[in-house]
């Protein structure tokens, strides 16, 4: 290592860590959630997905393929039910349209339409393209060590930052500390009420990782209610373009 | 016997032929067919008698997309329709109405034309698609939507749709050719032409759309039927809340006849999202030279696809105003109310969908309308409408 300033990182960094250890605990935990979360989305992805709304005396499919360019960028198109097949959504920053094929039109979405739940699921429009990052809109720590499905895990707690446009009041993340596997997060209102519980599941190899292939979303005062997510296919860092997302693609993509 | 009779009988019969077929679908296949089956029961409540008018139509639509080429698409997209009840018996000329006999490519016939029942297969799309880079080129009989705008919109100058006609919900097309240009994520350029026998009816139009500001806007330019068209739309959002519009100015470019007129459309429409899936929607609609009467509205009721942006409703001043909610994931209600303050007319909207399995809804909506405008009795119309949808 020739260059100076790297040896001063290399040596020097280390040991001004370990003067503000305190920091090192958030700083962990936010590691911690990055790595989490790097692992189920990558720069770009395309996932191709069911998902399941059980109730206690019925249940709906939905079946969507879906691609993603880190938080800005993502397009989700319809493949089931029949009804809504060929139905396309595409979000670019703030913006997000719905393109209507059997009409031939894109419809600009109000951004209120975001917290609204998603074609009836327990998940929201912002769960789905990922309005709000568990990363940045949250101060991560830390609270305790524990086993979850025969994982050891760090339990995380999760207060949304000040300036954060997020609808939790508080979430505990459940991370296996060998992979930083997500396998549980419980969502709390700002009144400190459990709201919804989220089990990850089915842990397999897609693409170039491991990771937890079937995600229930389950409602804490609702007996029977759940959502459940299955991937059926995972790619990752996938090379695509800016000019993916954009209007003409979410008309020709299938 | 029309030239295109034998063409809809074998169109018809493959059409069956394919719904049959659907599940046989494989995964590399390098076609997709899609539809529905529908049946809608109408009760129309004619004011002033006692009895109740009662129509039937079954319905099927089948998509039929054909990826010939890596560039190129062909789209043939066929309804046929069965029509039974009191009113097809009523009106002598039903069959007439149904069948479509304005357009350039006529692909509509009435395969059986009885007293009271009637047999229409219509392929209302058809045409080939050729896509290139950042290029599109539409040909054939498809439609061609310019509107930004939730319920009005005054830039379709193309294919107008009426919000009444709501069990049509592909909208009528056009004939003609659409090539379109697409610059970065939002902004194209297209030229589109309707195919026409007349030039009376000739509609040629330019259209720019580009996106600022997290604004898609849009300015249109050129000729439809009579008339010279300017046009813009926007479509964008104040705090979480939808604001659209569209204004379209038209002027006769020939002497001002008796059945045109030179007018200004403008329609604005702000909507909001609760997170208890309660949806609000508003719209207003200014049309500054329609002179239309309520009577012969509510008789062309019947078939809209006749009419042109302009003449979709007889009224200077429409307000209308949408709401919905989710009571399940299966079961959601609307209820929509347009009125015409100039006139003292209002058309009320109720609506229940319900999810009863994965692929079959049902609705129930009522359609009810009231003009005091024309005499002391006023005009009323009230509907009732049950529809079951199969989706495959």
């Amino acid at each position: 290592m020739k260059n100076p300033i790297a040896k001063i990182f290399k040596y020097l960094l280390p040991s001004l860590a370990f003067l503000i250890c305190s920091k090192v605990q958030a700083q962990d935990a936010y590691e911690i959630i990055k790595k989490a979360d790097d692992k189920m989305q990558g720069v770009s992805s395309k996932v191709e997905m069911s998902m399941t709304i059980v109730r206690p005396d019925w249940s709906r499919e939905v079946k969507i393929k879906s691609w993603a360019k880190g938080q800005k960028l993502s397009l989700i198109l319809i493949e089931a039910p029949a009804r809504d097949k060929g139905t396309a959504f595409l979000k670019r920053h703030k913006e997000i349209w719905n393109w209507q094929p059997k009409i031939d039109r894109v419809i600009k979405l109000p951004p209120s339409m975001m917290m609204q739940s998603w074609m009836g699921s327990d998940f929201t429009n912002d769960d789905l393209v990922k309005e709000s990052s568990i990363v940045n809109d949250y101060y991560q720590k830390v609270v305790a060590d524990t086993t979850i499905q025969g994982y050891e895990c760090y339990k995380i707690e999760m207060l949304p930052k000040e300036d954060a446009a997020v609808v939790w009041g508080k979430i505990y993340a459940y991370i296996s500390k060998a992979d930083y596997l997500q396998l549980l997060f419980k969502y709390y209102d700002e009144e400190g009420y459990l709201i919804n519980t989220m089990k990850l599941s089915d842990i397999k190899k897609m693409d170039d990782r491991v990771l937890p292939t079937r995600l229930e979303m389950i409602p804490a005062d609702e007996e029977g209610h759940k959502t459940v997510v299955q991937y059926n296919q995972m790619k990752f860092n996938i090379n695509i373009d800016d000019n993916f997302f954009s209007m003409q693609n979410m008309k020709r993509i299938r | 016997m029309s030239p295109n009779r034998p063409f809809a009988v074998v169109l018809f019969i493959v059409s069956i032929l394919f719904t049959s077929h659907v599940s046989a679908q494989d995964e590399e296949k390098n076609w997709e067919l899609n539809g529905y089956l529908k049946t809608l029961q109408t009760f129309n409540f004619i004011s002033g008698f006692d009895s109740v008018l009662f129509d039937n139509l079954v319905h099927n639509r089948l998509n039929f997309k054909w990826y010939v080429h890596p560039n190129l698409t062909i789209y043939a997209e066929a309804r046929n329709r069965l029509f039974y009840g009191d009113l097809v018996r009523a009106i002598p000329n039903y069959g007439d109405i149904i069948e479509d006999q304005g357009s350039f490519l006529n692909l509509s016939l009435n395969i059986i034309e009885g007293r009271s029942m009637i047999l229409n297969t219509t392929l209302d799309r058809f045409y080939f698609e050729w896509i290139k880079d950042d290029w599109e080129v539409r040909l054939g009989k498809q439609r061609i939507n310019w509107g930004v705008n939730l319920a009005w919109n005054p830039n379709d100058i193309f294919n107008a749709y009426s919000f009444f006609d709501f069990d049509y919900e592909e909208r009528p097309g056009t004939d003609g050719i659409r090539i379109k240009k697409y610059y970065g994520f939002a902004s194209s350029l297209e030229l589109a032409s309707n195919f026409v026998t007349d030039l009376d009816d000739w509609s040629i139009a330019g259209l720019w759309k580009w996106n600022k500001w997290n604004y898609d806007m849009q300015l249109l330019a050129g000729k439809a039927r009579e008339d010279l068209v300017l046009g813009l739309g926007w479509a964008g959002n104040i705090k979480g809340a939808g604001f659209k519009g569209e204004a379209t100015w038209f002027k006769p470019y020939s002497d001002v006849e008796e059945n045109n007129f030179e007018s200004l459309l403008l329609s604005m429409s702000w909507d909001y999202s609760f997170k208890n899936t309660l949806y609000i929607h508003g719209s207003f609609l200014v049309n500054t030279g329609i002179k239309g009467d309520t009577e012969s509205f509510l008789l062309s009721n019947l078939n809209f696809e006749q009419l042109g942006v302009k003449e979709l409703l007889p009224y200077q001043y429409s307000i209308f105003l949408q709401s919905s909610f989710s009571f399940s994931p299966l079961v959601s209600g609307s209820l929509s109310a347009m009125t015409f303050p100039g006139d003292r007319a209002i058309f009320i909207n109720p609506a229940l969908t319900i999810s009863l399995e994965d692929n079959l809804d049902f609705d129930a909506i009522g359609q009810i309308f009231h003009s005091e405008e024309n005499d002391e009795m006023g005009a009323t119309a009230r509907l009732l409408y049950f529809r079951l949808k199969w989706s495959f």
